[in-house]
């Protein structure tokens, strides 16, 4: 925990906008920045409805670092044969377009994790790229944090 | 009217499609909508209970009533319906007042405007696309295409607010242009190289 009492569990970015997802005493806190607009949501731990995880691999993401790497390659090995002293010109292409291609090879091999906490009122959502231990981590210490707030709330229920 | 995404409780996460309660299990479940599946845990969170204080004994005399709290006085009506409310009962979000009902049937709806918090403006993504496109010009025709589909959208999403739709429109011929102006240039570069 930080010095404003919580602590960053997940988060989630896309081409519009970004979620961060901080734990708190009472439950999630969500902050959404869309473009140049930032929302706060709670889900609290007592209207946790549903947690769940699955793994996406986001076939937007993939057609479009995918097409910008062909675009790259295509020029690459254009220049690469098209004349023996071009070859300058498709390493200058490769260098540009790589970000492009490791983006696209790093999602289509480790793929997505997405923990999602649906409330009543509002859900919160991460997405992990790499770290799938962090992802079912994650998952089970929510899926513990809100057992165990809604077993103190309601303790009868609880076998 | 405008289309306000409105939260409506536990779907897929990979269609958002409402999920039934039946199907809400613990383990792997599998969507029935989209065929995708995911491991999900259920709660079943306690229902609150909210207990509305009494503000006055008595109203005072001549006063108007709530309607539903006989005992309180109105201090405002709702905004749809009419109806004479008490301070526990206005639900003014600055969206003006309304009585409960009212304002549960026009969040449900997802026309309380005001009440949203936040809604996408595909317009202003389209338009940051064009300037991207320009800006890095050689990426002009993924970014022309992404604001023509956005620019589509906002065109969409003004209509329906019913606000003007010239910017979208004019945003969707630039996008256009960009994605001519991007496929011109590598036509221009090949015929160029074949040609020398």
């Amino acid at each position: 925990m930080n010095e404003t009492g919580r602590k960053l569990v997940g988060k989630s970015t896309s081409l519009s906008g970004r979620e961060m997802v901080y734990q708190t005493a009472e439950g999630f806190e969500v902050v959404k920045t869309e473009n140049y607009e930032v929302e706060e949501l709670r889900v609290f731990f007592d209207d946790v409805m549903m947690v769940t995880i699955h793994r996406e691999v986001g076939v937007l993401f993939l057609v479009f670092t995918g097409l910008i790497s062909l675009f790259f390659i295509a020029f690459a090995l254009f220049f690469f044969f098209v004349d023996d002293d071009t070859w300058p010109a498709s390493l200058i292409f490769l260098v540009l377009g790589s970000p492009a291609i490791v983006a696209f090879l790093v999602r289509a091999i480790f793929r997505i994790d997405v923990v999602t906490i649906f409330g009543r009122r509002s859900k919160a959502t991460m997405r992990f790229r790499i770290r799938k231990q962090r992802a079912r981590e994650v998952y089970e210490q929510v899926c513990a944090a809100v057992r165990e707030a809604q077993r103190r709330r309601d303790p009868v229920s609880e076998p | 009217m405008a289309e306000i995404a409105v939260y409506r409780g536990p779907h897929c996460p990979r269609c958002r499609a409402t999920v039934p309660d039946a199907w809400l299990t613990d383990g792997t479940v599998i969507c029935p909508e989209c065929g995708g599946d995911f491991e999900a845990t259920r709660f079943t969170p306690v229902e609150r209970k909210v207990e509305a204080t009494r503000i006055i004994d008595e109203a005072p005399e001549g006063a108007n009533l709530c309607a539903n709290h006989a005992r309180n006085a109105a201090v405002t009506s709702c905004q749809r319906c009419g109806l004479f409310i008490c301070s526990l009962c206005d639900m003014n979000v600055g969206s003006g007042s309304y009585c409960p009902s009212c304002f549960s049937k026009l969040h449900t709806e997802g026309t309380l405007g005001d009440a949203a918090r936040r809604y996408r403006d595909y317009t202003l993504l389209a338009r940051s696309a064009v300037i991207a496109g320009v800006l890095i010009w050689f990426l002009s025709i993924p970014f022309g295409a992404v604001a023509m589909y956005w620019a589509l959208k906002g065109r969409r999403q003004r209509r329906e607010m019913g606000r003007k739709t010239f910017a979208p429109i004019l945003i969707l011929i630039l996008g256009a242009l960009q994605v001519i102006g991007g496929l011109a240039l590598i036509a221009v570069i090949v015929y160029t190289l074949v040609k020398s």
